[in-house]
């Protein structure tokens, strides 16, 4: 694991969610470098139990793309429900990322299905509090896509709200049929 | 559009010029004053197709001051000016200038007044409107009246009985009539009436007996013929002996005219003596032909047995054998933009619709009447839910005015506009902004000062600090200044350096005042919501920022910002009360130039006024010209089907703005705004939505599909907070798999950057957009803006911008469809 992030310092304890904050991974494509291997802030863990990395997906401050944060999680909460708790979160403190999840939005359930299909239920905030536009629809529902589609098993990803499928998030994306990575949305994809 | 007026000046013939042995008698007769014929030595006076009129003696009888003014008497260094003043409005105009002052703000005639022998000679129309006079035209006597409103003029006793049991003699709207056709010293005349109205410019011939008419080409016509003219004459014959012809009488209508010239030759005898028949020479512009109505005859003065014969001029293009006479209304959409007037859209034959409105009491209630107009449907009434008005309805009283009443919710001060682009009209019943108060209140241990914005009634008030310099903006909105403006008052004091006001868009009115220094600020809207107070303090100093904060203290006072805060706020809701002043208004004679003609005619129009002929002399100040025909391509439009689906709408408001703007409601403004310019261009144009409401996904891809539409355009604004900085500019989305939609998008895309000179944020093939996945047409999703961009945001909800959206979205379909015209071509 630290093969994989090789820059860490672990300096203190584990922050207060119980996940470690790790670096923004070095991403870089034509026209814009991202700072090197930068070390953030970290409140470092005594660390006891296993951890592993995994990459959510955020839209950038300024731009319109998705950028990765790598992030450790406890191991033994690490299923794709756990790694939505933690998108909802919103990017770690300090990244010039923002959060693209309505306020109050809330993980409801989710299922894996046998063909790779993750469905993920959400609370109607994320329709009710949307702020709509087809950009900011893009990047709410993209964050969440690319990042579960970022794991192995999960091929695409279906959102229902409030148990129920739905048309749109805000008025322009289909939502009615699974979504699978959008590698245009990312830098450097 | 607009800026047509002296295009085309009418050349007259010399006998129609005044001072020649012609007897006034006939044309003073065209004009009665206050329900008798105009009584002046006098003789009226026709400029670029405008009635001069002596303006003592035509004014006069209607109670108008007619006062002049400063050196222009007999000094000859200084313009002369001229002042009409009628109750509260007061009307200033120099002699040879268009430009006129009422109630102090600029004004502009259509044609200079003339101070002659120290006698002045005034536009009628543009005097008459702007005094709030009114101006008709009786068809039927055929006469201008000049009234006041509210007191119709006596109904002049006709000079015989009518033998027609049930002519309408002075009961219905048009009974008006009276032997006119004939001198009171028994001579036949022959008047040559040259009208503008109801669709089509005529030539009208009157006379008190049977005549015939034939129009063939005219004598010589062909060496001299101007290529831009066509020149015919009519030949007029079984006149009495004696019979004189009248002078042309120019109405009030809508210039320029076809109409280049007329001539009169009177079977080579002097005029005067015994004659039977006379020609006419009459010049026109190619583009128009004479169409002759034969046995259309008015019953002009059927009671005198006299007969009217009228020649009718459409456009060549016009292929009907039927041409309308009237303007048909199909169809009202009533909308309400976030923050901005009552809008409301008026379809049918005509590309803009004339109007006059004026406001009744008890109830309170706006007229607004459409001359030359007929409602295709019956009589409806409307439910709205608006908030300044409560209902609608739609009326025929007479057979060419349809009437569109609306109830008041509370009592105001009415103002009716159109749409410069849409031809839509808006509504807007505003409170009057009367007196701002600045003093200081003594006795407080620091200077504060109050500042007190009084207005007629309840406005809706916004209060907000811009930097840089500091500045207290408050817009008051269903607002406006009228006559001299509000009253400032201002005591010295070391807050506020500056006080201003203006009116920022028609229902908004701006106070800003220039603060010295951060001010911490309170507002206090008491009441009925008529008074604004704020109450000003200088800031206290902030605290001094990082870790301890209460060590403050030695932070200097520059760190402070200007803070608002309301005590209290009124919130719209019925008021009842009395009017603050009585409004009656009249939407200005030339205000509406292709008001009722045919669409055909209109369109030939507009292409000549952006064709750059012309002098200025008819350009209204600040109207907007669209210019359909500087646009590249824009010939390729015609003929094509085009779907524009206005996003969301209904209980879905999509995004909302930072200023409060729903993403519905700009995206359907756009829309319609849209749909009018292109159907102008002979697009066939279909909406997904026309109101306030959430079609299906299938109503939005259906049209496109079963029309099989050239082009799909889905409207939408932008959201994306949070952004640093925050993004503003275009995104256009189309899908991979529709042919041509990749061009499409790029040419819109194109055409609004350009237009509208902001970042192209995005140009993307997304499948997986609803509207676009189920369409099987060329289709893009266009985010015009971003409502999360404060900037962009109150750029996108003014007017102005929209119509350059729609100008940018014209030019990207133009260029689409002329690159695929020229690919077929090849
Ligand atoms: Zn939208």
């Amino acid at each position: 694991m630290t093969t994989m992030v090789p820059s860490i310092q672990w300096l203190g304890r584990v922050s207060r969610h119980g996940l470690v904050v790790a670096l923004l991974a070095a991403i870089a494509w034509t026209g814009w470098r991202w700072e090197g291997q930068r070390v953030l802030p970290l409140h470092s863990p005594a660390i006891s139990r296993p951890v592993v990395t995994v990459t959510l997906y955020f839209p950038a401050r300024s731009g319109d793309l998705l950028l990765p944060e790598v992030r450790q999680i406890d191991a033994e909460r690490s299923s794709p429900g756990d790694i939505v708790r933690e998108l909802l979160k919103g990017p770690s403190p300090g990244l010039p990322l923002v959060n693209p999840f309505p306020p109050g939005t809330r993980l409801l359930d989710w299922d894996l299905e046998p063909d790779g299909t993750l469905v993920v239920d959400f609370s109607r905030e994320i329709v009710t509090r949307h702020w709509g536009g087809t950009a900011g629809e893009l990047a709410t529902v993209y964050s969440l896509v690319n990042t579960l589609t970022s794991r192995s098993g999960v091929r695409a990803v279906l959102i229902k709200v409030e148990g129920q499928p739905v048309d749109t998030l805000a008025g322009h994306l289909d939502l009615r049929y699974p979504l699978t990575f959008a590698a245009e949305l990312v830098a450097g994809g | 559009m607009i800026s047509l007026v002296t295009l085309l000046l009418l050349v007259y013939p010399a006998w129609a010029a005044p001072g020649t042995a012609n007897p006034a008698a006939a044309e003073q007769e065209i004009l009665w004053v206050a329900g008798a014929p105009l009584k002046s030595v006098h003789p009226v006076r026709v400029t670029s197709g405008y009635l001069l009129v002596p303006a003592v003696d035509t004014f006069a009888p209607l109670g108008v001051e007619v006062i002049p003014q400063g050196a222009g008497q007999d000094n000859p260094g200084q313009t002369a000016r001229l002042e009409l003043r009628r109750g509260e409005q007061r009307l200033v105009v120099g002699a040879g200038q268009l430009d006129a002052e009422l109630n102090g703000k600029p004004y502009r005639l259509h044609v200079a007044p003339v101070r002659e022998a120290g006698v002045w000679f005034v536009p009628l129309a543009g005097v008459a409107s702007a005094l709030g006079l009114q101006l008709t035209w009786d068809d039927q006597a055929g006469r201008l009246l000049l009234e006041a409103p509210g007191q119709p003029a006596a109904v002049q006793p006709a000079s015989r009985p009518s033998p027609l049991p049930g002519a309408g003699h002075g009961g219905a709207a048009q009974g008006k009539r009276s032997g006119q056709q004939s001198d009171q010293a028994g001579v036949a005349r022959l008047q040559v009436l040259l009208l503008q109205e109801a669709g089509l410019a005529s030539l009208r011939l009157v006379a008190p007996v049977q005549f015939e008419v034939r129009v063939v080409p005219a004598k010589g016509a062909g060496e001299k013929e101007k290529p831009a003219t066509t020149r015919v004459d009519i030949e007029i014959e079984g006149l009495q002996p004696g019979t004189k012809v009248a002078i042309p009488a120019i109405l009030p209508g809508q210039w320029p005219s076809p109409f280049v010239s007329l001539s009169v030759q009177t079977d080579g005898t002097a005029a005067g003596t015994s004659e039977q028949k006379a020609r006419l020479g009459v010049e026109l512009d190619s583009r128009f032909r004479l169409i002759t109505r034969t046995g259309v005859a008015e019953q002009v003065g059927t009671a005198e047995a006299g007969v009217a014969y009228r020649v009718d001029l459409v456009p060549q293009p016009v292929q009907e054998e039927k041409v309308s006479l009237l303007a048909r209304l199909d169809r009202l959409v009533w909308q309400r933009e976030v923050g901005g007037s009552a809008r409301l859209t008026l379809a049918g034959s005509a590309p803009r619709y004339s109007f006059r409105y004026q406001l009744v009491k008890n109830p309170s209630r706006l007229l607004i009447d459409l001359p030359g107009t007929v409602w295709t449907g019956k009589e409806t009434v409307l439910d709205l839910a608006d908030p300044d008005f409560t209902r609608l309805t739609i009326s025929q009283p007479q057979p060419d005015q349809a009437r569109i009443t609306l109830d008041l919710r509370h009592p105001g001060y009415p103002s009716v506009r159109q749409d410069d682009v849409t031809g839509d009209l808006l509504m807007d019943i505003l409170r009057v902004v009367e007196e701002i108060n600045l003093r200081t209140l003594s006795g407080q241990p620091v200077e504060q000062v109050q500042v007190t914005i009084q207005s007629s009634g309840p406005v809706e008030a916004r209060a907000y600090v811009l930097p840089t310099p500091e500045r207290l903006v408050v817009d008051l909105s269903g607002a406006a200044l009228v006559g001299a403006g509000a009253k400032i008052s201002e005591q010295a004091n070391s807050l506020v350096n500056r006080v201003r006001v203006a009116q920022f868009n028609p229902r908004t009115v701006r106070v800003v005042l220039e603060l010295a220094r951060p001010l911490e600020v309170k507002v206090n809207q008491v009441g009925d919501g008529s008074r604004v107070e704020l109450f000003l303090s200088p800031s206290p100093p902030a605290p001094a920022p990082g870790s301890g904060a209460q060590a403050g203290g030695s932070q200097p006072a520059t760190a402070a910002t200007t803070t608002v805060t309301w005590l209290q706020r009124w919130q719209a809701q019925e008021v009842q009360g009395e009017l603050p002043f009585k409004a009656v208004a009249t939407a200005a004679v030339g205000d509406s130039l292709f008001a009722g003609w045919s669409e055909t005619l209109a369109q030939i129009l507009s292409a000549v006024s952006v064709s750059g002929q012309g002098g200025g002399e008819g350009a209204h100040p600040g109207a907007t010209e669209v210019s359909l025909s500087k646009i590249a391509g824009i010939k390729a439009l015609a003929g094509r089907t085009i779907v524009i689906d206005p996003g969301h709408g209904g209980d879905d408001p999509g995004t909302i703005g930072v200023n409060g703007a729903r993403e519905k409601d700009l995206a359907l403004a756009i829309s319609l705004r849209l749909a009018a310019v292109l159907r102008q261009s002979g697009a066939r144009v279909i909406l997904t939505r026309e109101t306030d409401v959430k079609p299906e996904w299938e109503e939005r891809t259906a049209p496109a599909n079963l029309n099989q539409a050239d082009a799909l355009l889905s409207i939408h604004l932008n959201s994306s907070p949070g952004r640093v900085p925050e993004p503003r500019g275009v995104e256009v989305y189309y899908h991979s798999q529709r042919p041509g939609a990749d061009q499409l998008a790029q040419a819109v895309l194109r055409g609004l950057t350009t237009v509208l000179k902001v970042p192209a944020r995005r140009l993307e093939a997304w499948d997986d957009l609803r509207v676009l996945k189920g369409s099987t047409v060329p289709g893009v999703l266009v985010e015009v803006g971003y409502l999360t961009n404060p900037e962009e945001a109150e750029k996108l909800v003014t007017p102005e911008y929209q119509e350059l959206i729609v100008e940018g979205l014209v030019t990207g379909l133009s260029q689409y469809f002329a690159s695929r015209q020229s690919k077929a071509g090849q």
